[in-house]
């Protein structure tokens, strides 16, 4: 075989599996603004769960802003990269306040958790390989720590609860909702995270 | 090879039918989605009581179910023992405040398909409480890479208890689902019991466990 026609074959083998193992996030949004988009259409009046995912990262500072007079409930706040993600779910009775202040303060004190797991296991662990991979994973935790120091939790959406037609207006009044997933009962509800 | 495993389990899994509570799934074999590797952290602090998890596949072969299908989930299950006899009341209930995770696309697990309803009582009244942190991408795990999973979590009635870790492959179900990332365990062979109750392993307290690598093996941290 030639060499052209040896490339192309690892092409049309490649591109599949590249295009497959992305996430499918345009779909995912889709779904949503569709869903969303009907409920919001039949039942503007319904009081609704859901989760507006953001076109940027944000500080909690400027997510509390956001959130100063509109009529809706925060449930939660969700955070991350493309390499980790996490968030915090509000108490009963919690201020938006007090949620912010535990959600820092949880946020430090799992990272040096880890850390601290991490450094005991790499002093213990006699697999080469998997101390490796721990070290790898520690050095994670670092990074991690040095942009919470520089940055803060950065959001990347936040849980609501309200009448769809207050979560619609949320959206239009603020550019940096990207998308508007409802939530829906009992299903697990991953992060659309703001692509790097 | 790889890529042609993935395009023939997409095309079979697509054909195939979604219950609510369970889907079904190709065979796999323990030694194909079961973390080598592992270890649980249980305890508290003034603010409440926590989990951490780790979790490592040392090669490829390790998480093949895992890698060759598009929609397949993983959940690191932790399982409370709230039998009340020698084992105790729940020491941990369910999942609250502070979560995070670098496997792919975590998500927190619901126990209950009604779970914003449901009350503490029948928390309570459950003979195990699952606290979970999931992957809802599981063919993005990459193999001899460290993952964690972190959550706080809510107190049942035991100051101590005892706690199993299970780890549990499914699928992405679009077809009951209106968003596309809802996870349901396979029906057949899709659990195994990483840390059994019958470990007697107390909380709060520290465990690591190899599955079938060179040997099967639990010990305290």
């Amino acid at each position: 075989m030639r060499p052209a026609k040896v490339l192309l074959l690892s092409l049309w083998l490649i591109v599949p599996i590249v295009s497959f193992a992305a996430p499918p996030v345009s779909e995912r949004i889709k779904d949503a603004e569709e869903t969303f988009g009907q409920v919001l259409k039949n039942t503007p009046e319904k009081e609704i769960r859901a989760a507006a995912f953001f076109t940027n990262d944000m500080s909690l500072e400027n997510v509390r802003a956001a959130f100063g007079k509109s009529p809706l409930v925060v449930k939660g706040f969700r955070h991350g990269t493309q390499s980790y993600s996490g968030g915090y779910s509000l108490k009963q009775g919690e201020t938006l306040d007090e949620a912010i202040a535990s959600y820092s303060r949880d946020h430090l004190f799992f990272l040096q958790k880890r850390m601290e797991i991490e450094d005991q296991a790499l002093a213990k662990e006699t697999n080469n390989d998997l101390r490796k991979a721990m070290a790898d994973h520690r050095k994670e935790a670092d990074q991690m720590e040095a942009d919470f120091k520089k940055n803060g939790i950065r959001v990347v959406g936040v849980e609501v609860a309200g009448r769809a037609r207050d979560v619609q207006d949320f959206k239009e009044k603020n550019s940096f909702v990207r998308v508007i997933e409802l939530t829906e009962r009992g299903k697990p509800q991953s992060a659309i995270v703001p692509q790097r | 090879m790889r890529v042609m495993f993935v395009l023939c389990a997409t095309f079979v899994l697509g054909m195939q039918n979604a219950s609510a509570s369970s889907v079904s799934c190709t065979n796999a074999t323990d030694t194909q989605f079961v973390p080598s590797w592992g270890r649980v952290e249980v305890g508290t602090d003034q603010y409440s009581r926590y989990i951490i998890q780790y979790m490592y596949w040392d090669k490829i072969q390790r998480m093949q179910w895992l890698g060759t299908n598009g929609d397949s989930t993983f959940e690191p299950d932790a399982w409370f023992y709230n039998y009340g006899d020698q084992g105790g009341l729940a020491y941990g209930l369910a999942p609250a405040g502070y979560w995070y995770s670098d496997l792919p696309a975590p998500y927190v697990d619901t126990q209950f398909e009604d779970q914003f309803t449901v009350g503490l009582n029948q928390y309570l009244e459950l003979n195990e409480t699952a606290v979970t942190v999931g992957s809802g991408w599981a063919v993005l795990i990459n193999p001899a890479k460290v993952y964690i999973t972190v959550t706080r979590m809510t107190s049942g009635r035991g100051s101590s208890g005892w706690v199993k870790l299970s780890a549990q492959r499914g699928r992405q179900v679009p077809a009951t689902c209106m968003t596309t990332w809802c996870s349901f365990g396979c029906d057949t062979n899709n659990n195994y019991q990483t840390i059994p109750f019958a470990d007697h392993f107390t909380i709060p307290g520290c465990q690591q466990y190899n599955w079938l690598w060179d040997i099967t093996v639990r010990r305290t941290c």
